[in-house]
């Protein structure tokens, strides 16, 4: 039996729109710090069939019947928390970049009246250990990081990006080459 | 084609050329002068003591020509109403239709440059790494309607694209529409 290989994309739901009130300089008592701010809870209407629903209809919408065809059968949502406003998708190897590109295109929250966002795909990996591993890894980092931006110990984002080398590759994204157990030999079939 | 006094490496690139390996012309077989030509090579003894007739000035091997080419046809699934000649914004617009209708967005920006266009059939040319979508596309395509301007009520007929060749070289697929032209006319 030939094996089925898969790509398991980690995506967070980041908000850019932010409310005029809640917009504070500087570390007062009961301000929100930046960081929590982007990343912040989504709305409990976001069902798995909503999402997945969404990014059928973008990939078909950029893709065609094609695109479409190529992605229908192995796209799940495999976890979806809208609490840390994180969620996990399953998609065969060979056409992950049609969801990644459907996704960069997507702008808002797909229920009712949903709010802009941005839906970023911070990992990619070929086991789904991996993927939970790190979403477990990011959201301690969010914390660390939301708690030290409170404490006012870091003056904004550029700084904790610039800080040092450690602290800036622990939040950007990493692509894993060969999560799989074996080698990868020849090329997938491409997308065209 | 290769002039008579050619040398062996000249031949050698256009036998290569002949054998391109994804994109092999699909209309009818392999013309007869290049099979002519590598049988020539293979025969011939490489001596180099005889005069050579011609001097090779320079050789050059195209791997991979940036466009492919391809000619389409109209053509109405009922015998009896003629299809009306076409003109280069149709050509557009079936084109469009269809990719946009098979690859979305990305199938509607795809670069496709109208050649020429003469009574029912066209020339188009595409990158060359589209061809295979595009030929899938057209083929997918599930036609248009034209309209028939006498009968009132007849129904009317569907009209849909057919890809007649396409190919990476365009001096074939000339030679081989105008080949099959001297069988049928």
């Amino acid at each position: 039996m030939v094996r089925l290989k898969d790509r398991y994309l980690l995506v967070n739901i980041i908000y850019s729109d932010v409310p005029a009130g809640q917009q504070s300089k500087g570390a007062s008592a009961g301000a929100v710090p930046d960081l929590l701010v982007y990343n912040q809870p989504t709305t409990g209407e976001l069902r798995p069939q909503l999402l997945l629903k969404s990014i059928r209809a973008e990939v078909a919408a950029l893709f065609g019947d094609c695109g479409a065809g190529a992605i229908d059968r192995s796209l799940q949502v495999k976890y979806l928390s809208t609490a840390t406003s994180t969620f996990i998708l399953r998609i065969s190897r060979s056409h992950y970049r049609l969801v990644w590109a459907a996704l960069s295109f997507m702008h808002h929250v797909p229920v009712r009246n949903g709010r802009p966002c941005i839906f970023r795909v911070v990992r990619v990996s070929g086991t789904i250990r991996k993927v939970e591993e790190e979403a477990v890894r990011r959201a301690k980092l969010l914390i660390l990081a939301a708690k030290r931006e409170m404490a006012g110990k870091s003056s904004g984002a550029l700084d904790a990006l610039l800080r040092g080398k450690d602290d800036a590759r622990n939040l950007t994204m990493v692509v894993d080459p060969d999560d799989d157990s074996e080698p990868e030999n020849g090329s997938a079939m491409n997308d065209g | 084609m290769t002039p008579p006094g050619a040398t062996p490496a000249a031949q050698t690139s256009s036998h290569e050329e002949e054998k391109q390996p994804e994109n092999e012309d699909i209309t009818m077989g392999n013309t007869t002068t290049a099979t002519t030509t590598t049988t020539t090579t293979t025969t011939k003894p490489n001596n180099s003591n005889k005069p050579k007739k011609g001097r090779e000035l320079m050789t050059c091997t195209i791997r991979a020509p940036p466009f492919a080419y391809a000619q389409l046809a109209v053509v109405s699934d009922t015998s009896s109403s003629t299809t009306d000649d076409l003109d280069a914004l149709q050509v557009r617009a079936y084109c469009t239709s269809a990719l946009r209708q098979f690859l979305g967005d990305t199938g509607a920006g795809m670069a496709v440059d109208i050649l020429s266009v003469t009574g029912s059939s066209c020339w188009v040319r595409v990158p060359r790494a589209d061809l295979g979508a595009f030929a899938a596309a057209l083929t997918a395509f599930g036609g248009v309607s034209s309209t028939n301007s006498g009968g009132g009520g007849a129904k009317a007929a569907m009209l849909v694209l057919q890809v007649r060749a396409c190919g990476d070289w365009l001096g074939s697929l000339i030679g081989r529409a105008e080949q099959g032209a001297l069988w049928t006319s």
